[in-house]
């Protein structure tokens, strides 16, 4: 199976404590990917050197077959890697369509160009209103971002990394925050896209978890404690260890 | 009453193009001197206003478009006043060349200040941008050979433009007057296509959520920087037209002429465009205004200013706004449903209520509150 993305020996330091350990992490192309553990084990802190937020200490990731390890966050995205943010990041005072335009216009040739109307782009204008019918805003299209209720403004930041069209989506807890209903909405939104993406995703809902994963990852103090299919996991000991004691 | 509006006079972005007709209108100006109704005076001081006007527009690009608090404007309508001033002295009286130099010099000054500067955050990018304007302002000083240090350039020639036999000089008012509006003309509406094009709309998501914008795939860096070159260009031709209206000395580099900018971008209303060449205007008008009172006119401006900031934070056009779409309707939806006395109610209320935006905005938050149409916006939702 293709490995899209690969981390060797991740560690990230801040001080003196090991926020991420001697990681190493594979995704598989095509599959659902989910990492769980308890707060502070340091899955924020992964996503945020995969994505390139952050340097690690030591280590490198390799995405499709490239090291990106030094790589900016604008590089490794237009190399196909998107993500969304534990703590929702769009873009608050602009329209719910321009959100995703913005993000749909990079693919775009005339992404920076200085005098064509953004309007005249029509390829770009049509990917957009097609990714908000996917997520379900459209008849928000119009709105101001931060009018939209939590739950659509946590869909929306999923819409942009979408209409990245990337090879790997990372989603830092999407169903944060919400309430059941949303939760649902955004199950269902995964499981549709697990037809043709591949994904990674950190979750603390057990039941999502068990849901949409192909392979489900713990994390413990910075390190891997176990991987397997969800049904493997829910046995293993340690894990059931990790979660008692670290909650 | 079916009279139509073309396309660009209405819609959201329409107030770009009525500031356009507005500036042609401006064409007329000339007229009230010719019939007496004001002196030559008033056409030089209108000229003054297009280039302040200009200048403010160019602090727009890099502050109310890319989020960028730059303190150091005055760099680069020192440089352009400098450049074209030295151009027309000691190379050649033509005011092509002297636009040219200009043009190519503040590019290049806006690049290298950009290229340092803009890695670094915040306050520090904004000291550092003052410290750049500072640094140009003790060479315009000391460089006594070549600046004519504190007392500035004298004597520069006023161009000709035109082809012979058609040659007019720059000298007469009326015809430095048109071209200065010529170039506002055309460099506003370079402005207004630049802000609704794909690279306007990203340094608008950049202003937004600077990470956000890393993080779908734009080099942040790359846009800002070249954000500030366009704003350092527009700064320099304004500066090179000043220095043909009236006179260069180092203060042109002056941090007062960078406060003074910010303070008309505030005033006005920035990320509009001509917001801030509203701005303008209006501060210089109350400028000449109140210091033909007092000299104290600082100290009241500074009071006005003081107040916009705290309750219109967007400024004389953010005041118009508001009233525009939320006042306005709200008295005529009111006025059609239940009358003349009803009407004035809700005026009455809308005036009391300082700053109804803000709370119609904070309190549709929840889904379900579908985007109201903007001119049914107001009343729907106040019973
Ligand atoms: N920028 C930072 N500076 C210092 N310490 C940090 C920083 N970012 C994270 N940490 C620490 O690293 C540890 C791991 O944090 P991280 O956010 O990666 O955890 P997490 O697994 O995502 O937790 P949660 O489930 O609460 O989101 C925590 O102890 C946190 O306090
Ligand atoms: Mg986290």
């Amino acid at each position: 199976m293709v490995r899209i993305l690969e981390t060797e020996r991740i560690t990230k330091a801040f001080g003196n404590m090991f926020a991420v350990n001697r990681f190493d992490l594979h995704v598989e192309e095509g599959k659902l990917k989910s990492i769980i553990g308890p707060n502070g084990a340091g899955k924020t802190t992964l996503f945020n050197v995969i994505s390139g937020k952050i340097r690690p200490t030591m280590g490198r990731v390799k995405f499709k077959g490239e090291d990106i390890t030094n790589l900016s966050p604008n590089s490794i995205s237009r190399r196909g890697l998107a993500r969304s943010f534990q703590i929702t990041n769009i873009f608050p005072n602009l329209t719910v369509f321009e959100n995703v335009r913005l993000a749909v216009q990079q693919r775009d040739k005339k992404r920076s160009s200085y005098f064509t109307p953004v309007s005249s782009l029509s390829e770009t204008n049509r990917k957009a209103k097609e990714i908000l019918n996917q997520i379900g805003l459209i008849e928000y299209q119009d709105s101001v971002a931060r009018n939209l209720s939590y739950g659509d403004q946590r869909h929306l930041e999923i819409g942009i990394t979408l209409a990245m069209e990337p090879d790997l989506l990372m989603l830092d807890e999407p169903t944060s925050g919400m309430s059941s209903m949303e939760t649902q909405a955004t199950v269902r939104l995964i499981d549709k896209l697990t037809e043709n993406l591949t994904i990674l995703l950190i979750e603390h809902k057990m039941d999502v978890v068990m849901s949409v994963s192909d392979t489900v990852l713990v994390m413990h103090y910075g390190q891997k404690i176990a991987e397997g299919t969800p049904k493997e996991v829910e046995k293993d000991p340690r894990v059931r260890e990790a979660y008692l004691g670290g909650l | 009453m079916s009279l139509k509006l073309p396309r660009l006079l209405r819609g959201p972005e329409s107030g770009y193009y009525w500031f356009l007709l507005f500036l042609f209108l401006v064409a007329l100006l000339p007229l009230g001197v010719t019939a007496k109704i004001y002196s030559t005076f008033y056409l030089r001081f209108g000229t003054e206003l297009l280039i302040l006007g200009l200048f403010a527009l160019s602090v727009d690009i890099i502050m109310g478009y890319t989020g960028l608090v730059s303190l150091g404007p005055a760099a680069f309508f020192g440089i352009g006043a400098y450049a074209g001033a030295l151009t027309l002295l000691k190379l050649a009286n033509s005011i092509w060349l002297a636009l040219a130099i200009t043009l190519v010099l503040s590019w290049m000054v806006a690049w290298l200040i950009g290229y340092l500067s803009i890695r670094i955050k915040g306050v520090y990018f904004a000291m550092l941008t003052l410290a750049f304007a500072e640094m140009f302002h003790e060479l315009a000083f000391n460089w006594q050979s070549f600046t004519g240090g504190s007392d500035g350039l004298t004597g520069v020639p006023r161009p000709e433009i035109g082809i012979p036999p058609f040659v007019l000089s720059l000298g007469n008012p009326y015809v430095f007057f048109y071209f200065v509006l010529v170039v506002v003309i055309l460099v506003y509406y370079g402005c207004v296509r630049l802000v609704n094009s794909p690279f306007g709309h990203v340094l608008q998501a950049i202003r937004d959520n600077e990470e956000r914008a890393e993080f779908i795939g734009y080099d942040v860096r790359i846009f800002k920087r070249r954000s500030f070159v366009i704003s350092g260009i527009i700064g320099g031709l304004s500066g090179s037209l000043f220095a043909l209206l009236r006179f260069v000395d180092p203060d042109a580099f002056h941090w007062f002429i960078s406060a003074e900018v910010l303070v008309m971008n505030l005033f006005g209303g920035m990320g509009t465009l001509y917001g801030p060449i509203i701005g303008a205007i209006i501060f210089l008008f109350s400028k000449d205004l109140i210091s033909s009172y007092t000299e104290h006119w600082r100290l009241i401006l500074g009071v006005i200013f003081v107040g916009f900031v705290i309750y219109s934070p967007r400024g004389i056009v953010g005041l118009y706004e508001d009233f525009r779409d939320k006042a306005i309707p709200a008295v005529l939806a009111t006025l059609r449903r239940s009358g003349i006395r009803e009407a004035r109610k809700t005026a009455q209320s809308l005036v009391a209520d300082a700053n109804p935006v803000v709370e119609r905005e904070s309190s549709s938050k929840l889904k379900g509150d579908l985007p109201v149409r903007e001119t049914e916006a107001g009343i729907e939702d106040k019973e």
